[in-house]
């Protein structure tokens, strides 16, 4: 039963892939300008050889149609292109990238549902109490806080006037990073068998992964108690405190659970949100992850980069969507059967 | 499975076991800060004092080897945005590249800042110049070796030079002028040119000029050989590690996070006093400068001016400053069909009168620029000689002669600049743009503002499609030529975009090219510039001063403008 509303979601997925490929592709290429004039440095750019070499290595002398069928070819055999930025694969760049994205992304979202609904059932539990008035009013303030703000008033009281937490960057700017294998400094720096450069990775996931995740943390302490509340008022929450259940169980155990849907539903959407949309947290903490590359490319009109990110963060919602849909099935038998 | 699923969170409520959980988290934060904090202690250096540098030859003076004292080591860290694609010196055209190049490579002949327009030798001991500039002759030093031992020899160069051409990357033009080279024997390189051209010498000095380890490259796939663009494989690992003979050896590079390089244990002269150099890749000015202040880097290369003015004003850095060669100009079309009214020489005379040039620098820039007299930047050859030539703001004389042109009522300019962009020295582009046209109605001219995208403005303004635009200009080399032969040679580069023609300043520029003796070069490119400033296709606004903040234990940090900063002279006390 299961089994199969895994597989029917999953092949819903692929129409939806090809479709963003299509989407993507149109779009950046309608832009009305060269990309060659925006990326060659002068003398190549005045040089019409250098141009028409340049044009031909890109593909770009070839119509849209055919650059399209060209790279949709090459995408199924996992090439992603050439950036004309970095001149390196696409693919590799964001090998690089991606994991870098992944580990503060994670970091945010453990931040913002431990926060964030200890938060949300404190306030249902204690409704309209000093309690819920105060976690009512840092879920407002995460939410309504610019990120770029709140990162660098972050940095300046917490790293250069009370010294409590590393700045920005991955690791101290008089490390150096350790030998590359996932990607992952938390795993490559144990792989590497080196504790401290560990221990020094963690605390630079810290602040970066609070104020990338206080805009999630404020919204899922919100979904939490809203969602809460309404299932604290249901029959069977009634019928199981006359029980003589425990309240903490009741909560817990039968509130909760019921109430999860929506917030499954938020910590799915945000989490890649957190993943696509972090340029300004990756900019002030020197994090070299996907959403600064993805502006970067746009900005230099670099396509094929613009398309690879695209895709990925693409993919990235799809499996989120998917793996929410799924959990959903698992917490609420009906949504299956539907 | 639902009691196992919230188990965690029923730990949780339980107070006393929570607290505990938050106390075990904090433990865990502060304990990576100790790790943070336990650096390994720097090790002192071990290196003897190797053989001295041979005598500095003939311009040279014989550079002071600056004493190695026992506060030598350590880790020297810069915060910069790192913006390259690559490390392999033959390919490298880019802004960081030329800190790694000037660290771990060297090359024939080289400079000392501040003084840009000697050009001494470095790696061959003497240069020998024919009359006619057409064939340049080295004698290379004795006792060089590169970092993996190697003796540094004739075929180095020639495998060097050949290899930059035959790659055809972006900087593979600097080597086409080059015919024929010769190797008589292990140290001497006889270069013939295509044409004669004294600029030569001072192109040597760019970091593509570098000289390569040929042993080592070829090993790692490397080829000078016709085709080396197909054939070439060396450059993934040029991006890793060097093979020059310089203080310093690449050691690694995480695009967009870090390169770092040690020193080198084998350099053939005065060893450097930092034992490991770390570019670290900081985009946000802001962060650049909290990271300066704490102490966790000791150069912040990418503060604007109000940064600058605040570290100063606290004073918890040092301000280094140095002329840059970048230049910003003010392009106006020469023809009727596009530039109308300015095809008239008196009217852009007029705008050259109006714009208020010291309002531009002490106001937007404050004060960190100057102004040669053209656009050939101040410090070269050249300039000096030229200085009777600037225009100064006089807005009676431009009203006079905006009369004489018919003009006296104003006239409507149409001023293109990038939307959103920026100009050399961190200027925006709108608001130079404004201020410009703010000058201009003083005079009765009425600017209409034109933003177009950043490329979009680039790509018409390389067309020849715009009326009046300002746009900047960076150094590919070190010698006025650089600039004389694309603003004042018909159908070169920046003319061409104004429909630019006057064959006698052409004339003057191409044959100070082909002058041996400097000071009659010198006064050609005068001669030159008097005259293209007086036609007034371009004007000068402004050449911006590079602001680098360094920490107050940093010692022996001087900008250079081809290598950003020479790191075998940096100390840390």
């Amino acid at each position: 039963m299961l089994g199969q509303f895994v597989l029917r979601r999953f092949i819903l997925t692929i129409p939806l892939l090809f479709g963003i490929t299509l989407v993507t592709f149109t779009v950046s290429h309608l832009i009305p300008a060269d990309p060659l004039m925006a990326i060659l440095p002068e003398r190549a750019a005045s040089d019409p050889e250098t141009v028409r070499m340049y044009r031909e290595r890109w593909g770009l002398d070839r119509s849209l149609p055919e650059q399209y069928v060209f790279y949709l070819r090459n995408l199924l055999r996992g090439d992603l292109g050439e950036s004309y930025t970095s001149r390196r694969p696409v693919a590799q760049d964001l090998r690089e990238r991606f994991p870098a994205t992944v580990e503060l992304a994670s970091a945010a979202m453990l931040y913002a549902v431990t926060i964030g609904m200890t938060l949300g059932i404190l306030s249902a539990v204690w409704h309209e109490r000093w309690i819920d008035h105060l976690a009512r009013v840092i879920s407002l303030v995460g939410v309504s806080l610019p990120v770029f703000w709140l990162g660098l008033l972050a940095l300046q009281l917490f790293y250069a006037n009370l010294r409590l937490l590393p700045g920005p960057g991955r690791i101290d700017p008089r490390l150096t990073a350790p030998p590359f294998r996932t990607g992952f400094y938390t795993i490559d720096s144990l792989l590497a068998g080196d504790l401290s450069l560990f221990l020094n990775v963690l605390a630079h996931l810290v602040l970066p992964g609070m104020v990338l995740g206080s805009y999630a943390m404020g919204i899922i302490a919100r979904m939490t108690r809203s969602a809460l509340l309404d299932v604290l008022g249901a029959d069977y929450i009634r019928t199981a405190r006359a029980k003589g259940l425990m309240e903490h169980r009741v909560i817990l155990v039968h509130a909760l659970r019921n109430a999860l849907i929506p917030t499954v539903t938020v910590i799915g959407l945000t989490f890649g949100s957190l993943l696509a949309g972090a340029v300004l947290t990756e900019t002030i903490f020197a994090w070299p992850g996907i959403g600064r590359y993805a502006v970067d490319a746009a900005m230099k009109l670099d396509l094929p980069a613009v398309m690879g990110v695209t895709l990925l963060i693409a993919v990235v919602y799809v499996i989120v969507n998917f793996v929410t849909d799924v959990l959903y099935g698992i917490l609420d038998p009906r949504i299956r059967v539907s | 499975m639902s009691t196992e699923r919230t188990a965690w969170l029923t730990i949780a409520m339980q107070r006393r076991r929570f607290l505990r959980l938050t106390s075990l988290g904090a433990g865990l934060i502060g304990a990576g800060l100790l790790g943070a904090c336990a650096r390994p202690p720097a090790t002192p250096t071990t290196a003897a004092p190797t053989a001295a540098p041979a005598p500095g030859q003939t311009p040279a003076p014989a550079a002071s080897p600056t004493p190695v004292t026992a506060a030598t080591g350590g880790t020297f860290v810069i915060a910069r945005l790192t913006d390259t694609i690559t490390l392999d010196p033959s390919r490298q055209y880019e802004l960081t590249s030329p800190i790694v190049m000037g660290a771990c490579y060297e090359r024939l002949v080289t400079i000392q800042p501040p003084d840009i327009r000697t050009v001494q030798p470095h790696l061959a001991e003497k240069f020998d110049i024919t009359q006619d500039v057409t064939t340049y002759t080295f004698t290379l030093r004795e006792g060089v070796h590169f970092a993996s031992g190697n003796q540094l020899t004739s075929a180095d160069v020639v495998f060097s030079f050949n290899r930059l051409r035959e790659l055809k990357d972006n900087p593979s033009w600097l080597a086409d002028i080059i015919q024929a080279m010769e190797t008589p024997d292990a140290r001497t390189v006889r270069i013939r040119l295509t044409e004669p051209n004294a600029a030569f010498l001072a192109m040597l000095v760019s970091p593509n000029f570098s000289i390569l380890d040929s042993t080592v490259v070829k090993q790692q796939g490397g080829t000078d050989q016709p085709g080396a663009d197909k054939t070439d494989k060396a450059t993934e690992w040029l991006n890793q590690n060097s093979a020059g003979s310089g203080p310093f050896v690449l050691k690694g590079w995480v695009k967009e996070q870090e390169i770092v390089m040690e020193r080198n244990p084998n350099y053939w002269g005065q060893p450097a006093a930092l034992e490991r150099v770390i570019i670290r890749h900081i985009p946000d000015p802001t962060t650049q400068r909290q990271l300066l202040e704490s102490g966790d880097v000791d150069a912040a290369h990418n503060l604007d001016a109000d940064l600058i003015a605040e570290l100063e004003q606290a004073g918890t850095a040092q301000i280094v400053r140095g002329d840059t060669l970048d230049t910003e100009y003010f392009a106006m079309h020469t023809s009727p069909e596009i530039g109308k009214e300015l095809a008239d020489k008196r009217v852009r005379q007029a705008i050259a009168y109006a714009i208020d040039y010291d309002g531009i620098i002490q106001q937007i820039l404050r004060g960190a620029a100057v102004r040669p007299p053209s656009v050939i930047p101040s410090g070269l050859l050249g300039v000096t000689e030229a200085e009777d030539a600037r225009y100064q703001t006089n807005l009676e004389r431009a009203r006079q002669l905006l009369g004489e042109a018919g003009l006296a009522n104003g006239f409507d300019l149409t001023l293109t600049f990038s939307s959103g962009g920026t100009e050399v020295g961190g200027v925006s582009s709108e608001v130079l743009a404004s201020k410009i046209a703010d000058d201009l109605r003083k005079v009765g001219i009425r600017v209409t503002l034109d933003p177009r995208a950043p490329d979009v403005r680039l790509a018409d303004y390389r067309a020849g499609k715009l009326q009046c635009t300002i746009s900047g200009w960076t150094p590919d080399f070190l010698d006025p030529h650089g600039w004389a032969i694309p603003f004042g040679v018909p159908g070169e580069a920046a003319a061409k975009r104004v429909a630019y023609n006057n064959p006698q300043v052409a004339d003057l520029f191409q044959r100070a090219a082909r002058t041996a003796d400097p000071q009659e070069r010198a006064r050609l490119y005068a001669e030159g510039q008097r005259l293209l400033n007086e036609d007034a296709p371009f004007l000068c606004l402004y050449q911006p001063k590079a602001q680098i903040a360094v920490g107050k234990n940093v010692q022996g940090y001087v900008f250079d403008p081809v290598i950003g900063v020479d790191l075998s002279k940096v100390r840390k006390s």
